[in-house]
């Protein structure tokens, strides 16, 4: 009697603290993924919200014939492709270089490698479009040093501007960087004792060791910019003038959903596309995981 | 043979001192050109925010630090310096008539040399440029913002949802480590896969029953949802309250302590650097967040905070850059101040996630 009384007020008391997630997963998950499904069915907006019609699979016939569609998400996966590499090479990189024996003024690094990731999205999107303007900062220290000048090829002003969104978006790594840090210094010292007693160099130590005993945390760095590459916005934003002309170049998905969304107020349509991208980023998830079972080290199991 | 032997030894004990100094060297030095390419960008963002507009413009302007162009006066009229190269070398000298082929010039050491006639044309010279810093940026950029309102908006923005999310997440994460509820992998995994939603899927349903109950251009659609728990929260806070010993609570639970009391005052008191980090981490992310302000307060200016404020200095690149970056330091500097006072916080809660993640 007492048992099962306990029981009851251990489901009791879990469910009460788990209560503020269960809610909010309802009302912030479940009913929206619901009613954005229905809203992808109708034409529905804002701007005149009278006239909703139900129209079934239209927007979605819509979708497949706007080239905008295809223009964005070509770029956005091209970004993906190239960005979420660079995102967890480039911080395990200077997570190495942090954790290593020999760097003097190691909270200094630290504390200046974080820096970046403390300025605004908006801030970082004005600093890099102002650094890489024209015949500004990046055309004199990169552009002349290299013999390449300044011209209306397409071509180069587009190379700019994708080294421009890369690095620009290099800036929001400094948590990634700390986690790698961490699970470097995590690796038990007498693994490298032993590997050094059997003469292994650094090169040796660090993949037969470090990246295998820190591959769940690369794993987890992985899925982290992989998410925020398919949410890249507040660069494209600004580069694209807030999405008001469809044509330019920084169109990316986000940025024409957003202007089916928040300018035009097309909310079915902007339900649709919505759709496109949970399918897109579910799809690659999922690979990532699949990859990641026969990748990813975990020493207790 | 027996003195060979003796260098031999003085050769590596020798080495032995070097190798780690050559090290160092070479290990800080790589850093130090790493770090030199990374953030050369915040050097961009300081000279700019101490140039004028009109020193921007001019492709002749010293691009890398702040200039002006030095001038001179002159029997009362102010006439700019130029950089004039003659028999005794440079000259900084003053351009008083302006000549085609030849013009006359002032120099300022020597006046009562008068008018001196150069040949040459003057507008292949360059001009005279002395450093100097534009502080009135600063003040200026935070009128044209409104930057005070814009700070308070900005802190309750990030407060209140730092608050909520705080709050919420130590509720969820605590009981999804420490009761078995009928279900619960279920809704951990559910949890889990929340992560990878795109935020787009939730907002475009949301924004349009934001709508309908008039809240877009609030900071409601802002604030309220972190108060529903933040899944990559709940996990880290979930899998470190699992690495706290359970013989402590079962204890209090034998003395008749109720599981929020537990929770009150023995998870969290263990957990304070964690839970510190956990909050430090979602301050740093909702100041600098442009999305959410960007779709929820677009059209009401006097309620934007500082990150979406900054996009009324102008869409797209090149407008009014001195003014930009100045505000882009101005609100760099709160987020700086509470970096800089609770590193070591930030970094042992890190380190313990680290730890708790290789080979678990």
């Amino acid at each position: 009697m007492s048992r099962l009384n306990m029981r009851q007020r251990e489901v009791a008391w879990g469910f009460l603290f788990l209560s503020p997630w269960i809610i909010g997963f309802i009302l912030f998950g479940l009913v929206p993924l619901g009613t954005s499904f229905y809203y992808s069915l109708l034409d529905f907006s804002l701007l005149k919200p009278d006239e909703t019609q139900f129209v079934g699979f239209a927007n979605y016939q819509r979708m497949m014939a706007d080239p905008i569609v295809w223009r964005s998400m070509t770029l956005t996966a091209t970004y993906v492709l190239i960005w979420t590499p660079l995102a967890v090479l480039f911080p395990l990189g200077i997570a190495t270089l942090l954790h290593g024996r020999y760097l003097f003024g190691k909270g200094t690094f630290r504390f200046l490698f974080y820096l970046p990731t403390l300025v605004p999205d908006i801030a970082v999107a004005y600093i890099f479009g102002g650094f890489f303007f024209g015949r500004g900062w990046f055309y004199r220290l990169v552009m002349e040093p290299l013999g390449i000048s300044l011209t209306d090829d397409p071509q180069l002003i587009q190379a700019i501007f994708n080294t421009m969104l890369v690095s620009a978006s290099l800036w929001g790594v400094g948590n990634i960087i700390l986690i790698l840090l961490a699970a470097q210094q995590g690796v038990p010292k007498s693994l490298y004792e032993a590997a050094e007693i059997d003469g292994a160099g650094f090169m040796c130590k660090f993949k037969s060791i470090t990246l295998p005993m820190i591959s769940p945390v690369i794993f987890y760095s992985v899925v982290i910019s992989l998410i925020g590459a398919f949410q890249f916005f507040a660069a494209p934003y600004l580069a694209a003038g807030g999405g008001v002309d469809p044509d330019n170049p920084a169109m990316f998905f986000t940025i024409y959903i957003s202007r089916n969304l928040s300018l035009l107020q097309d909310v079915g349509y902007a339900a649709t596309l919505s759709w496109l991208l949970t399918l897109f980023v579910g799809t690659v998830a999922g690979i990532v995981f699949w990859t990641s079972r026969r990748l990813v080290f975990y020493a207790d199991a | 043979m027996q003195m060979r032997d003796f260098s031999l030894a003085d050769n590596g004990a020798l080495a032995g001192r070097l190798r780690p100094f050559l090290l160092t060297a070479t290990v800080t030095l790589l850093a130090t050109v790493v770090l030199l390419v990374y953030a050369t960008p915040i050097s961009y963002m300081f000279v700019t925010s101490l140039k004028n507009e009109t020193i921007i413009g001019d492709p002749f302007a010293p691009l890398f630090w702040p200039a002006q162009p030095v001038g001179f006066e002159y029997e009362g009229e102010e006439y700019p310096l130029y950089n004039v190269p003659t028999e005794d070398g440079n000259q900084q000298w003053a351009l008083v008539e302006k000549g085609r082929q030849q013009s006359g010039f002032i120099d300022p050491n020597n006046q009562s040399a008068g008018l001196i006639e150069w040949e040459g044309r003057w507008r292949e010279l360059n001009p005279a440029w002395r450093f100097s810093p534009q502080w009135t940026n600063f003040p200026e950029s935070w009128e044209r913002l409104d930057f005070g309102n814009k700070l308070v908006n900005s802190l309750i923005i990030t407060v209140v949802g730092v608050v909520g999310t705080i709050v919420s997440s130590v509720m969820v994460a605590y009981g999804f480590a420490r009761f078995r509820v009928p279900g619960l992998n279920i809704m951990f995994a559910l949890l889990i896969g929340t992560l990878l939603l795109p935020r787009e899927i939730l907002n475009v349903p949301l924004f349009a029953f934001y709508n309908q109950i008039g809240w877009i251009g609030t900071f409601w659609p802002l604030i309220v949802p972190h108060f529903f728990a933040n899944a990559l929260y709940v996990f880290l806070l979930r899998q470190y309250f699992r690495t706290l010993s359970r013989d402590v609570d079962e204890a209090a639970m034998i003395d008749g302590a109720s599981p929020a009391q537990i929770l009150w005052h023995l998870i969290v008191p263990q957990s304070l650097p964690m839970i510190a980090t956990v909050g430090l981490l979602q301050f740093f992310f909702l100041w600098r967040d442009f999305y959410g302000p960007a779709l929820y307060l677009a059209a009401a200016p006097e309620r934007q905070p500082i990150a979406l404020k900054l996009l009324s200095l102008g869409l797209g690149f090149g407008f009014e850059p001195h003014l930009v970056q100045a505000a882009s330091i101005m609100a760099l500097v709160l987020p700086l101040i509470v970096f800089l006072l609770t590193q070591r916080t930030i970094l042992e809660g890190v380190a313990i996630f680290g730890r708790n993640s290789v080979g678990k």
